[in-house]
């Protein structure tokens, strides 16, 4: 009898770009294609796209696609992490009777609420509840990033105090009821996955068991085309950044490597930045992104350092990574995976990356890529410089490229999550590397 | 008669002490002036120009406040030289030579009641009646009045001897229909009459409350009143010239009618009869209903208990339906909303709530105490199976700060004496003081976690055995909001032979933030703590004063236990005086109201 699973995702990857709907996404086609594997996809909406939303209906089908569902969110509390209109819990009670999954895969609660973990263990008391971290929201409130609100320094731990230090405004004791309603509906999964090592961590601090929380890389499909062109030869000198323009990308630190190597006359190089959602940035930062950018489209073309591409679809990343030699990730957060480097690896590019976090842990310094130090633009331009002048740096980091994980070697290790009733027995094969982290794949 | 309510409102902060009234800002000091602020501080001038601020009230309420700028020198110099030209404003009177008055505030409820504000320099010609009323017939009278200090008068006057120009005064209710007699915008007259026979007049038209709202208006303005002296001495004085009495029984009517036309609504899986009956209050903040039904609802045993909420706060009733109906879905568990037409206060609402509760014992559990241990449900059923009836009773429970300290090992009393003075000399009184055991303390501290008798527990967490708690006639609900309650039913209990006890159940409790803190509830809780001193001052005083369990049933059923006796007491060397409020009361039972 086929196993039927039930993805859940934040988002549909045709409306919001996103690494976590994106890496859901490449589950849900990759189990499509398995023999023994019945897949339902179900993302959800918000009103930010007013069109989907049908009177009377809180769960709907999507674009006519086969087993692929919206959940019609509102009334949503960004604190709690809840919905507040009990049709929608209704519904989401019908629809798991009527789909009867007997895994249900979170890839988030937000947007659902994390009470619907709760909700389907009532539901379906024997199905199996795995929850797939993507950022650090359970953990803390800051949207999930562990960057101190105080200094913008890395937050290696949440506590009542330290949480209460970035968000005076509640005191110490609502973080501490914080926990525990997170902590009572977790109690429901079965299994948690983490695409890194650094992350388990967190989450073991925190207070997860160790012995649930499983390893699985991020995986996708290759977006290489069938022909392929070699790299040309000359200076490695062209840069590019992909991802969304909010703070803890980065962009900004970019854009102040290039004013740095610009003031010190070095300028034979080119960094072209692809990607949108600008408007979610802080005000600071959007106004220092759009008055360069403004500034550099008032330059003359042989003057220009400095290209904004725009946004781009997944199938436009073979153009877009043709343009450049080199993949920057500036990104001043942990940033958990970070697809991009996968998606650099991918088309051959080397990743100049901040030195913390999923991109220290993905990419090895002066080995198949090179760090700086991370919200330095001096570091960075430091990088650049030597990545545009030092002979046969380029050639050395390509040739020791790691194959990005796939999305099939990715489904593998989930579909052994689906099927074990004991992870801990009977995946006999799971390796336990250090901190006793059980990897599911290499 | 013209009215005499014309005179420089930097003088009389009219405006200002009409803010007390609903609607408007609670917490100003009613030596606050606009325009003295803004000349007193040029960076708060700057700020309102640049249009960082809206004004100068603004600033105060976010910061100036808690920065005592009213204090500040460069306020009192600006207010002194504002009011240097201000000339006192002359009352009208029918004869000469009545001291200066003014009316600053004048408020009618629905059913009658009535407050009046205002100041007068009586200090050469004492105040000695008033009467106000639509008619001379229907006029309400007081002989004996609230007096506080005014700031405002006392720039203008600048005298330096210290005097409480100011007053209030409050009556209580007449009837439900008394809404329909009011000429609403006629004005009444009232008149005050002083010593030397001289008599000022000043028609007014009073403005129109309901009954909670007039409520609310008296007791933040109580809250927020100033003396001479110590504030408490001061504000019980007040109370004892019988504005206290009045508002105990105005509150208590409000709560009755709010409770009166209570009903409920039952979600989740119900039964005939349950182990318990989890009582709830909620005032303000609706989210404890979620998180206490996650928090609760993990757990072995759980199954057994109905969740009652009491809602004292009717706009909130629309989301707490909601939040039942996916608590439901999401948990199972069993509740029950009640519903009121308004805040009934914590003692008539957990009393309301008895009256839907499926079970023969009650759990009375403030909205912001959470289990620490998840079978919590199956450690309170079988400690109330296995214990003797006299240790399960009333008991409270062990409470923990989120920081993991203990919040709450049981209730002691103790006393604070001090006095009062006036021109009539000087009076002596004690005032009682709840304290908890071990507060703070860390959890290893078997003394204050261990299993004993107390002289009373915290109604953050209470289980009763329903009977019981029904003889002993429920919470008193003489207090207004809240606290004093649980104290009051522990006293009540040891009283009739049955000492509250203390056991280890453990559960987190965020003192204070289970409600909308609110400034009346501070005018309340200043209330209650006069009611509760004249109410159990001769019973506590001495076997219950202090850590020690010196109360002889209270000592005997600790050394029933196997294990010591509590805390030990530090010495202390101080005599406690019999004051005339104590002999009064003395083997007086305390006042409950059966709801």
């Amino acid at each position: 009898m086929a196993t039927k699973v039930l993805l859940v995702s934040l988002h549909h990857p045709e409306l919001v770009r996103g690494g976590a709907q994106q890496v859901c996404y490449e589950l849900f086609q990759e189990l499509r294609q398995r023999p023994g594997v019945r897949v339902c996809l179900l993302a959800s909406t918000d009103q930010s796209v007013p069109g989907l939303f049908k009177a009377g209906a809180r769960i709907t089908g999507f674009d006519g696609r086969e087993d692929e569902f919206l959940f019609l969110s509102r009334a949503y509390d960004n604190w709690w992490h809840k919905v507040g209109e009990p049709l929608l819990i209704e519904s989401f009670v019908e629809f798991l009777n009527t789909v009867r999954p007997d895994v249900v895969h979170f890839h988030h609660f937000m947007a659902f609420g994390i009470d619907l973990l709760t909700v389907t263990r009532r539901t379906l008391p024997d199905c199996r509840i795995i929850f797939t971290f993507h950022e650090f929201l359970a953990i803390c409130a800051a949207d999930g990033h562990m960057v101190r609100r105080t200094d913008q320094s890395l937050c290696e731990q949440a506590s009542q105090v330290r949480c209460h230090q970035c968000f005076p405004e509640h005191g110490p004791e609502k973080f501490m009821v914080r926990k525990l309603w997170f902590m009572r509906h977790l109690d429901h999964v079965d299994c948690f996955t983490c695409p890194s090592r650094f992350m388990i961590g967190h989450y073991v601090n925190w207070g997860l068991p160790r012995n649930k929380i499983f390893r699985v890389t991020n995986g996708q499909r290759s977006y290489v085309p069938e022909v392929v062109h070699k790299p040309l030869p000359g200076p490695k000198n062209r840069f590019g950044f992909f991802g969304q323009l909010h703070g803890v990308k980065g962009v900004h630190i970019l854009l102040r490597a290039v004013q740095l190597l610009r003031s010190e006359g070095f300028t034979e190089f080119c960094v072209e930045i692809n990607g949108d959602n600008l408007r979610f940035a802080t005000p600071p930062i959007r106004e220092e992104i759009e008055t360069f950018l403004a500034a550099e489209d008032s330059l003359s073309p042989t003057e220009r350092l400095v290209l904004y591409n725009g946004s781009y679809h997944v199938d436009q990343l073979h153009t877009r990574m043709a343009r450049i030699d080199w993949c920057i990730v500036p990104s001043t957060w942990w940033e958990i995976f970070g697809l991009v480097i996968s998606e650099a690896w991918m088309f051959g590019k080397p990743v100049i990356c901040s030195n913390v976090g999923g991109m220290a842990e993905r990419v090895s310094d002066e080995v198949d890529g090179l760090h700086f130090e991370m919200g330095d633009p001096r570091s960075l331009a430091a990088v650049m410089r030597r990545a545009c002048t030092e002979e046969g740096l380029w050639q050395r980091l390509h040739a020791a490229l790691p194959q990005p994980p796939t999305r099939a070697e990715m489904a593998d290790s989930y579909l052994r999550l689906y099927r074990a009733s004991d992870p801990s027995e009977d995946l006999s094969s799971v390796r336990r590397v250090g901190g006793g982290i059980a990897e599911l794949n290499a | 008669m013209p009215d005499d309510t014309s005179p420089a409102p930097k003088l009389t902060r009219r405006d200002k002490l009409a803010s007390y009234l609903p609607g408007s800002e609670p917490g100003i000091d009613d030596s606050f002036d606009e325009n003295i602020y803004i000349r007193a501080f040029p960076d708060v001038a700057r700020a309102v120009e640049r249009g960082d601020l809206a004004s100068g009230l603004q600033h105060y309420l976010l910061a100036g406040r808690a920065e005592r700028r009213l204090q500040c020198p460069e306020y009192a110099r600006q207010m002194a030289e504002d009011c240097a030209t201000v000339e006192p404003p002359a009352s009208v009177a029918t004869e000469p030579h009545a001291p200066a008055t003014s009316i600053d505030a004048f408020a009618v409820s629905d059913s009658g009641a009535m407050f009046l504000v205002g100041w007068t320099d009586d200090r050469h010609n004492q105040l000695v009646a008033i009467s106000a009323g639509p008619t001379e017939s229907a006029s309400r009278d007081w002989t004996q009045f609230c007096r506080l200090r005014r700031s405002d008068v006392e720039a203008a006057v600048q005298s330096s001897t210290p005097y409480h120009y100011g007053f209030w005064v409050f009556a209580g209710p007449q009837d439900r229909s008394y809404r329909h007699a009011i000429d609403i915008g006629a004005e009444w007259r009232i008149e005050l009459r002083f010593a030397n026979g001289t008599m000022a007049v000043i028609l007014r038209a009073p403005v129109v409350h309901g009954d909670a709202e007039l409520r609310d208006s008296v007791m933040t303005y109580f809250a927020t009143s100033n003396y001479f002296g110590n504030r408490w001495m001061e504000a019980f004085d007040n109370l004892d010239r019988g504005a206290g009495d009045a508002l105990i029984a105005f509150n208590r009517s409000i709560s009755r009618a709010m409770t009166a036309a209570a009903t409920a609504e039952r979600f989740g899986p119900q039964r005939e009869r349950f182990k318990g009956s989890i009582i709830v209050p909620l005032f303000g903040i609706a989210d404890y209903l979620f998180l206490q039904a996650c928090a609760y609802a993990h757990g072995p045993g759980i199954e057994d208990y109905e969740f009652i909420y009491v809602v004292n706060s009717p706009e909130l009733i629309d989301q707490l339906q909601r939040e039942a109906r996916i608590a439901d879905m999401i948990y199972g568990l069993a509740q029950t909303l009640v519903f009121q037409s308004g805040n009934a206060g914590f003692g008539a609402a957990n009393n309301v709530a008895v009256q839907f509760a499926q079970s023969d014992r009650l759990l009375c559990v403030n909205p912001d105490v959470f289990p620490r241990q998840r079978n919590w449900a199956q450690l309170h059923s079988d400690l109330v199976a296995s214990l003797p009836a006299q240790q399960i009773r009333l008991f409270g429970s062990t409470l923990c700060y989120d920081d993991g300290s203990l919040m709450h090992g049981g209730m002691y009393f103790d006393v604070d004496a001090g006095v009062h003075t006036s021109q009539a000399g000087i009076t002596r009184r004690n005032l009682i003081r709840v304290e908890h055991y071990g507060k703070g303390a860390p959890l290893w501290a078997t003394q204050f976690m261990e299993s004993r008798p107390v002289p009373a527990v915290t109604g953050a967490f209470i289980s009763a055995e329903r009977a019981w708690f029904e003889r002993l006639g429920g919470f008193t609900e003489d207090y207004v909001y809240g606290h004093y309650e649980d104290a009051d039913l522990c006293l009540k209990s040891l009283q009739s032979g049955v000492p509250a006890w203390l056991h280890d159940l453990r559960m987190w409790h965020l003192e204070g933030k289970g409600s909308q803190g609110l400034l009346q509830h501070e005018g309340g809780s200043l209330l209650n703590r006069w009611l509760f001193s004249r109410t159990w001052e001769a019973t506590i005083i001495p076997e219950l004063v202090g850590r020690t369990l010196r109360h002889p049933l209270l000592r005997a059923q600790a050394a029933e236990r196997p294990t010591p006796a509590g805390p030990a007491e530090p010495q202390k060397s101080r005599t406690l005086p019999t004051t005339a409020a104590a002999k009064r009361s003395a083997g007086r039972p305390a006042r409950s109201s059966r709801r």
